[in-house]
């Protein structure tokens, strides 16, 4: 039991104490039952403090309205989710009564996370990429010649190395847990919550490894040809693996073209609100989600790329749009998969990942080995560059969070990029 | 006390005794008013008492009553702080009642730092002593989802309660 564990168990003992001393059974018992027959809003005014909120704020309440600016302030910063409150008006006076009814008064949908906004529907069809008047655009420049702060990993977990990550690794974020992909079947699931890990196979090994709802685990899976036609391509398939499963097993799978995903930068494939989204090459949705009831984790809005611009990096939902001016170094390495697409990132944000120094081999190569990464934290109508330490690589970002990942070689040391914590 | 199983065939009074002086806890450890957190469990209350035809035939009544309560909570604090930044704006002053300084319990003042939902998570898990299952049906999220809000809630609080520590 670490400290934080420990204060939280002594903070719940105090309020329980608290709660207990403030609590008379019989008379709260009477007052319950006196209840339906009296006014009453949220319960606030009960409290001379609460009462004494409410007479002020009622007046304020009122001024604010005559200049007409309640409601905007009240949706624009109030935190208040848009797409569905979970009162019927959390603006609306606190001293209307409240009268029972043969149901709760309050509405028992799920919330959603307050940072969260609601989904958007894509297009699977690539977007009209002629700015349109109400795109909030930002250029977002960042040069060699002046590299940007460092951001510093704080490591908060390790995670075996899968033997065959020799071979080659990727990384996927689901709800409290993070699963490291080898050059096989074997994987290992972190844990984020205990911090245990524990090894599993899946059903088949997939590259470009992406969580979508439920901790069903997307990714493009490879058949190779039969031995008597060895030069036809392997066949292609976005497949769902769900993780929760033991065995693991493969519970949709979705014919692509092998050709698509030939060397494919990470962060081809994106959890979008409707299904998996391509967007690098098919740049679009490629795969409906499986067990769409399950459909009950934040998902993050499309980010777009210009297709013949990649420092033009659009929304999801077209509003906003950032010009990434990456100057390199001459002698940058030349990425052999292609620069990254831009990826979400937690809480409305986009993220996008690039090395702005001069590659790590001397003499002349045909890619070579890149330095300096720089990650653009991006939010409508602004932007910031980050320097990270060139031990640590950006694995995979989503809706969930961003995830850097430093290879000691016998375990990878994970840790959030959170540039405002 | 705490995350007690409601016996089948309970009375309105006996669920009142078993289950209300949790929700008065999770109330306190969420707003760090002991009042108030009175007034919404016993509102909490009421509800299922108008509703009791319906309570009373649920599998699980607790957790009606538990989804009421942090229904009514979050009602709460979104409008406590609609009306403090109305307050704000018009007044061009500090909010009248400080939410974090000077609340009830140290619980209220750590979870002050969190979004509603990790609030929720974290009350319902250590005041209320809720398995993981039972909070995300309280709350109407996925497991998981209970479990990676409580991951990233202990990081929040622990930051912060360095960051506290070393000043």
């Amino acid at each position: 039991m670490n400290d934080i564990e420990q204060t939280l168990r002594d903070a719940s003992r105090d309020a329980r104490r608290v709660a207990a001393s403030a609590i008379d059974l019989d008379a709260d018992l009477a007052a319950t039952l006196q209840r339906p027959t009296s006014e009453r809003g949220d319960g606030s005014e009960s409290s001379s403090a609460g009462h004494r909120v409410l007479v002020v704020s009622a007046a304020a309440a009122l001024i604010v309205f005559l200049i007409g600016g309640m409601l905007l302030i009240a949706r624009s910063e109030s935190g208040v989710d848009p797409a569905g409150p979970v009162s019927s008006s959390p603006t609306s006076p606190s001293n209307v009564a409240v009268v029972p009814s043969t149901a709760p008064a309050t509405p028992l949908e799920p919330l959603l996370p307050s940072a969260t906004t609601a989904p958007v529907p894509q297009d699977s069809v690539p977007p009209d990429t002629t700015a349109t008047p109400d795109v909030e655009s930002v250029t977002v420049p960042v040069s060699y010649l002046d590299p940007p702060p460092l951001y510093s990993p704080v490591p908060f977990a390790t995670i075996e190395r899968p033997a065959s990550a020799d071979e080659g690794f990727q990384f996927a974020v689901g709800d409290g847990i993070i699963v490291v992909t080898g050059d096989d079947t074997n994987v290992h699931v972190l844990d984020t919550v205990t911090g245990t890990t524990t090894r599993r196979q899946l059903a088949v090994r997939v590259a470009l490894p992406v969580f979508g709802p439920g901790n069903v685990l997307y990714g493009v899976s490879y058949t190779p040809p039969s031995s008597d036609a060895v030069s036809q391509m392997p066949d292609a398939a976005i497949v769902a693996q769900p993780i929760r499963d033991e065995p693991i097993e493969v519970v949709d799978s979705t014919s692509v073209d092998a050709n698509t995903y030939l060397e494919p930068p990470l962060g081809t494939l994106v959890a979008g609100p409707d299904g998996i989204y391509d967007v690098e090459r098919a740049r679009g949705r490629v795969t409906d989600y499986v067990g769409s009831e399950t459909f009950d984790v934040p998902v993050p809005p499309l980010i777009d790329r210009e297709p013949t611009d990649g420092t033009i990096v659009r929304s999801g939902d077209q509003t906003a749009q950032w010009t990434l001016n990456v100057d390199q170094h001459p002698n940058a390495a030349v990425p052999f998969v292609g620069e990254r697409p831009a990826a979400p990132g937690p809480n409305g944000t986009t993220r996008v990942v690039r090395y702005i120094g001069p590659r790590l081999e001397a003499e002349p190569v045909d890619f070579g080995t890149p330095t300096n990464p720089v990650i653009a934290d991006l939010q409508p109508g602004t932007g910031q560059w980050w320097t990270l330490p060139d031990d640590w690589t950006v694995v995979e970002s989503s809706t969930r969070g961003t995830l850097l990942v430093r290879d000691t070689g016998d375990q990878f040391e994970l840790a959030w990029f959170e540039p405002d914590n | 006390m705490h995350g007690v199983k409601v016996m089948a065939g309970l009375s309105f009074e006996e669920l009142f005794r078993e289950q209300y002086p949790a929700l008065v806890a999770v109330g306190v450890s969420v707003l760090g008013s002991a009042d108030t957190a009175r007034d919404l469990a016993q509102e909490t209350m009421a509800r299922a008492h108008a509703n009791w035809a319906t309570v009373a035939a649920a599998d699980v009544p607790e957790a009606w009553l538990r989804r009421v309560m942090n229904n009514l909570l979050v009602d709460h604090l979104r409008r406590r702080q609609v009306e403090e930044r109305a307050l704000q704006r018009v007044a061009n002053r500090p909010p009248v009642e400080p939410m974090v300084h000077g609340s009830a319990t140290q619980m209220a003042e750590m979870l002050a730092v969190l979004p509603e939902r990790q609030r929720l998570v974290v009350a319902l898990t250590y005041v209320a002593d809720l398995s993981v299952a039972d909070v995300a049906a309280a709350l109407g999220i996925a497991p998981g989802t209970v479990k990676a809000s409580l991951w990233k809630a202990r990081r929040t609080l622990e930051k912060h309660l360095n960051e506290e520590s070393r000043r």
